[in-house]
């Protein structure tokens, strides 16, 4: 593989985890028990 | 009372567009490999702590985690664009962007998919502990196998780390083709963020929908989008190998937004709720495949500063980004859901426009070039 396509590949990795990780809150939020409860 | 997702969503959104220039610039000095290292880094530390929160000063750890997740994520799209630029021909750049941008759908897509069954099994807490897990594994996977530097020196050279940060900010916030570019990128956002964040409601309120056929049918303009933009991206370079990659770039990004405006105002007035969907899910490919000529175009024109440009141009994104996510709702109670989709498709219209402002030769000083012989 060119060494571009590798970091085209790599790049594509972080911006999913970056934003499968800032998702989390998203779907967590839902049973996170906060002092005023949830919304 | 504020509630959480207003706590989460402005922790995060403020701190990540406020990061931008900075993110982009620490990447310009350190190389994309640190910076982005750190940035996973980031990631990873917030949703750890954030799986261990207290419930005593609850609040507090949950802004301060979002925070530095906004920071750390502030690097992502700067720096994977001054990447681009250094270590992909600038036949190949604009798909390069594209992909990567792409793929940031898919994991946003795939989160509910991968985390509502870990909180189900789990608690919530796992949801945060196996993002913490990803986000680290991805940053030791980033540093093992991130290549080094290309021959051409990397915009970290001494001569930088000597010019300053003010300077460097001084010469961004002169260039008037910069600016005009990220006005465009501004108003293309704003729509972009339309679909982002109100697109569902427009079907339950708007079409009728119910709430799950609205789950499936909101899923198509991230998917179409996933599809679409690469491909743009690919005719993109193609075309940059005739007529010279800026050109390309500014025709393409034109005929993105013209067409997006078509496929928004067909979606407003179609009486098929369905094919109104899927002319809004072609606008959103269309809108996703500018990304690429809009971020190629601003590393370009940040010439020696490609990681600091690429992050005003993203910052701008995201104030409009937060200007349409508050106007939306307005708009949509005064004039309707078809009136504002007919408004934001003007915007489009006016984005398309800016780009003949844009000074695309300023891109390509004389002399230098991408390293591949071509003019950047």
């Amino acid at each position: 593989m060119p060494q571009h396509w590798r970091v085209i590949l790599l790049l594509s990795v972080v911006s999913g985890v970056a934003y499968l990780v800032r998702a989390d809150v998203a779907v967590a939020q839902e049973r996170m028990a906060l002092p005023w409860g949830y919304p | 009372m504020i509630g959480m997702g207003a706590i989460t969503a402005w922790g995060f959104q403020l701190s990540y567009a406020l990061f931008q220039v900075p993110a982009g610039m620490f990447g310009e000095r350190f190389g994309a490999r640190t910076a982005l290292a750190l940035a996973l880094a980031g990631c990873s530390v917030a949703s750890f702590v954030t799986s261990a929160m207290p419930r005593e000063g609850a609040v507090l750890v949950l802004v301060a985690t979002r925070v530095l997740l906004g920071i750390a994520q502030a690097a992502v799209f700067p720096v994977a664009a001054m990447a681009v630029m250094i270590y992909v021909p600038v036949t190949e750049r604009v798909r390069a962007t594209a992909i990567y941008i792409a793929t940031a759908s898919l994991g946003a897509a795939a989160a509910p998919l991968l985390m509502a069954p870990t909180m189900e099994k789990l608690g919530w807490r796992a949801v945060f502990v196996l993002s913490g897990v990803i986000a680290s594994v991805t940053a030791l996977v980033w540093v093992m196998l991130m290549p080094p530097r290309p021959p051409h020196p990397e915009p970290n050279d001494a001569s930088r780390a000597k010019r300053g940060v003010l300077s460097e900010l001084r010469v961004l916030v002169r260039s008037i083709p910069l600016l005009r570019l990220s006005i465009a990128y501004l108003l293309h956002s704003a729509v972009w963020f339309v679909f982002v964040f109100w697109f569902f409601r427009y079907l339950t309120e708007g079409r009728g929908f119910t709430i799950l056929a609205s789950g499936f049918w909101g899923a198509l303009p991230n998917f179409a989008a996933f599809v679409i933009a690469p491909l743009i991206g690919v005719a993109t370079d193609r075309l940059g190998r005739r007529i010279g990659p800026a050109p390309a770039r500014r025709r393409v990004a034109m005929a993105c937004l013209f067409s997006a405006a078509g496929f928004v105002t067909a979606g407003a007035v179609l009486p098929s709720a369905v094919l109104a969907i899927l002319a809004l899910s072609l606008s959103t490919g269309c809108v996703n495949g500018a990304e690429g000529p809009f971020f190629m175009t601003a590393t370009a024109l940040g010439v020696e500063n490609p990681g600091a440009a690429a992050g005003v141009l993203n910052l701008m994104g995201n104030l409009g980004g937060v200007l349409s996510i508050w106007l939306v709702p307005r708009m949509s109670a005064v004039w309707g859901w078809n009136g504002t989709l007919v408004f934001w498709s003007g915007v489009y219209l006016v984005a398309a426009f800016l780009w003949l402002t844009v000074d695309i030769d300023a891109a390509a000083p004389a002399g230098r070039t991408s390293g591949d012989g071509m003019p950047a």
